[in-house]
């Protein structure tokens, strides 16, 4: 060994000692007595620490100024919705329909599967060498009994395979016939507009709420506005462009994107209230699931979940409302539906339904998201 | 004794590569034999490594081999095969749902190196991580006690660039090939929206080889619709000098990545006292630490309001320069090379010894 070497051991040694203390600080797990400094046991792993809550203060101070500074370019309206939007929507449209998702590919992956599937049982036995293809030839022969015996079963197992996904495409095929495609034809981006009541008792509701919030559908109410200008921190979600830029004009913070969409990219836990109201109600129950799900996710413990629902035992007149109702993919909910769906999707939420004595013809659930 | 590593593919300008021999010399520094072999060697490289079909067939008790895992290769499965123990050096693999969209065979071929990897937890004596990050990673691909020993990071003599504002005309710059799990595409929306809001000049400089040709098509068309393909360069594969030039002539370096299980063009960048600006994905805030900004969310606009910041507040800068100095040293070569041999020590007790 290198004296050179010696002198950076002993170096190490003192450095082995803080590094020590820097991974007993984390939650990696504990480490090994006696052992390098840096042995993980594999006791148990942390979420994916390295995104989030791991950031030094300089690095939480630093994230809340650009997050600062993002919301004013917002309120100034230099950052419009329309934009973000055709940023995002320019690169997905370059993306290819890859790993066999579309139509195309899979009938290309089906067609090189299917080729793939024949095995030659005729082996190659040319060679430069000499003699090298006698010997081949040699032993070809000798072991056809037993290649033969298994190259059957393998082939019988193949064709089978490929049978049975042609079959499978076919019912797939049939399945999707059935099911109608998405889109505003079909009603899932129309609304019912919500009562400027519900929208007082909503904002009322939330005007004290620490933290950051998220009203989705903001354009069917004045929930965002009457949060707004009470001081909340809190940004608005919808797909309605005219209406978005008419909110942006007025200095509110709002982004052009679905309820899902936004939702399912908001870092966990990292809102205090979301305020679900707008097409949602009227989507499919696996679909308004999947908005439950993601929007328990994006609170942190003791958040709120503000559901805005229209009841069906309430018949609904105005035009916007029929056509809404009428196209929609799925259909208004009864409380006891709500309340079954919002304990079967996440059972950490504790339930308050408020009906505001029908003084407006919308139903509040106000979900608060309980501590583990 | 003999320690010898195995590297998948040998390049010339690769992180793994250039860990590898300097890991190699450290090890002969010690009195150790040892050689490189790969599956591939890229030229250049020739006299450096052997090729896998060339090492003795015939185990010896007192040799020990080193994978470095970071692909799928033929050679993982022959040497899980071999007597003599086996050390993994993991230096992670691409997630194949990042790929799987742009490139179907790639995507596959992760999926199996991941595989091909988990196999390897059966019969290997140990693993070393290069990150936190990464020895999470082989916990999870079923390896019992990872050690973490920072990778080797040569040492060169940089001509560090002067800390100066940029509210106009700023150079961004990454270093990373073209592929999809790199996120250039973030970049450029980015940028697009820095052009738009702070600095209508700016632009971006893409370092790095091509390797999935459709989604460097989709990068150029994507620059082109947004309208600063001409504020976009793609560099391709560059030398030393010239990587040096860029570093050197840049403002800001920025990274989009969604998955990387070290990022050694960070430190490169923290060597030339540039900023660094990324988004915290996989081993990249252990990597940044203090010594540039990361970004929770990866939204243009949060991007682009941070590197205004970054480039017009000489305080943020100096902060992000102390927390460099500190990344600086924990990755020093010196560091690396006193964890890397304690690492190895650590699974072969013969190196103990001679430590």
């Amino acid at each position: 060994m290198t004296e050179d070497f010696k002198d950076q051991l002993t170096e190490a040694d003192g450095s082995k000692s803080q590094s020590v203390t820097e991974m007993e600080s984390t939650d990696f797990g504990s480490i090994s007595s006696g052992g390098h400094p840096d042995t993980f046991i594999a006791s148990p792993l942390p979420p994916e620490v390295s995104h989030y809550g791991s950031m030094s203060p300089f690095q939480e101070s630093i994230q809340a100024r650009i997050t600062q500074e993002v919301e004013r370019k917002r309120r100034a309206g230099v950052f419009p919705p329309t934009f973000e939007r055709r940023l995002r929507d320019s690169f997905e449209r370059l993306v290819p329909q890859g790993g066999g998702t579309s139509r195309e590919d899979f009938r290309s992956l089906f067609r090189s599967t299917d080729r793939a599937a024949f095995m030659d049982i005729d082996v190659p036995i040319a060679s430069n060498r000499r003699g090298v293809s006698k010997l081949k030839k040699v032993i070809r022969s000798l072991t056809a009994w037993y290649l033969n015996y298994l190259l059957q079963q393998i082939t019988n197992f193949s064709a089978n395979l490929m049978q049975l996904l042609a079959a499978m495409d076919l019912r797939i095929k049939t399945l999707e016939n059935r099911i109608p495609p998405q889109g505003r034809a079909v009603g899932s981006s129309i609304a019912i507009p919500i009562s400027e009541k519900a929208s007082a008792y909503v904002s009322g509701e939330l005007s004290n709420l620490p933290g950051r919030s998220i009203v989705t559908g903001c354009c069917s109410s004045n929930v965002l506005t009457a949060l707004f200008t009470t001081g909340a921190d809190v940004y608005g979600i919808d797909t309605d462009e005219t209406l978005l830029d008419q909110l942006q004009q007025r200095g509110l913070d709002v982004r052009l994107a679905s309820t899902l969409e936004e939702l399912e990219n908001v870092r966990p836990e990292s809102l205090s209230c979301v305020v679900l109201q707008g097409d949602y109600e009227l989507e499919s129950i696996s679909k308004i699931r999947k908005i439950i799900d993601s929007a328990a996710s994006a609170v942190g413990a003791g958040g709120k979940i503000v559901l805005v629902t229209h009841r069906p035992e309430l018949k609904l007149e105005d035009r916007r409302s029929i056509i809404a109702i009428d196209l929609a993919p799925g259909h208004l909910m009864h409380r006891e539906t709500w309340e079954e769906l919002l304990c079967m999707v996440t059972p950490k939420l504790s339930l308050e339904v408020r009906e505001g004595n029908n003084a407006f013809p919308e139903r509040i659930i106000i979900a608060t998201k309980l501590t583990n | 004794m003999e320690i010898h590593q195995f590297v998948p593919s040998f390049a010339p300008m690769d992180a793994i590569g250039a860990h590898a021999l300097s890991l190699r010399d450290l090890l002969r520094e010690q009195g150790v034999t040892s050689e490189i072999f790969a599956d591939e060697i890229k030229p250049g490289l020739e006299s450096q490594a052997t090729t896998f079909s060339k090492f003795h067939r015939i185990p010896s008790k007192n040799r020990w081999l080193i994978y470095q895992g970071s692909t799928l290769s033929p050679m993982a499965h022959k040497l899980s095969e071999r007597k003599e123990p086996l050390i993994i050096n993991y230096h992670n693999i691409t997630p194949p749902s990042l790929v799987q969209s742009w490139d179907f065979g790639a995507s596959m071929a992760t999926s199996v190196a991941l595989d091909q990897m988990g196999r390897l937890s059966a019969v290997a004596l140990g693993s070393i991580a290069v990150s936190r990050f990464n020895a999470r990673s082989l916990v999870e691909l079923g390896f019992k006690k990872p050690v973490v020993a920072s990778p080797l990071i040569p040492h060169q003599n940089v001509k560090t660039r002067l800390d100066k504002d940029t509210p106009n005309g700023a150079t961004w710059l990454f270093v990373g090939r073209i592929f999809p799990n790199k996120a250039q595409h973030d970049l450029i929306a980015a940028l697009a929206a820095y052009r738009k809001t702070f600095d209508k000049d700016a632009r971006l400089i893409l370092v790095g080889k091509r390797t999935s040709e459709s989604y460097f098509q989709a990068l150029e068309t994507y620059a082109d619709t947004l309208m600063v393909g001409d504020s976009v360069s793609f560099a391709g594969a560059v030398t030393d000098e010239e990587l040096a030039g860029y570093y050197h002539d840049a403002d800001l370096f920025v990274s989009a990545s969604d998955h990387e299980g070290f990022c050694f063009p960070i430190i490169e960048a923290m060597r030339y006292r540039l900023p660094v600006l990324a988004y915290a994905s996989g081993a990249i805030p252990e990597t940044v630490g203090d010594g540039g900004v990361l970004l929770k969310e990866k939204s243009p606009f949060q991007f682009a309001a941070a590197a205004w910041i970054l480039l017009n507040d000489p305080q943020v800068r100096a902060k992000c320069k102390l927390g460099a100095d500190i990344q600086l040293e924990k990755y020093s070569f010196q560091s690396a090379k006193v964890q890397n041999l304690a690492a190895l020590a650590s699974f072969i007790p013969p190196l103990q010894r001679e430590l």
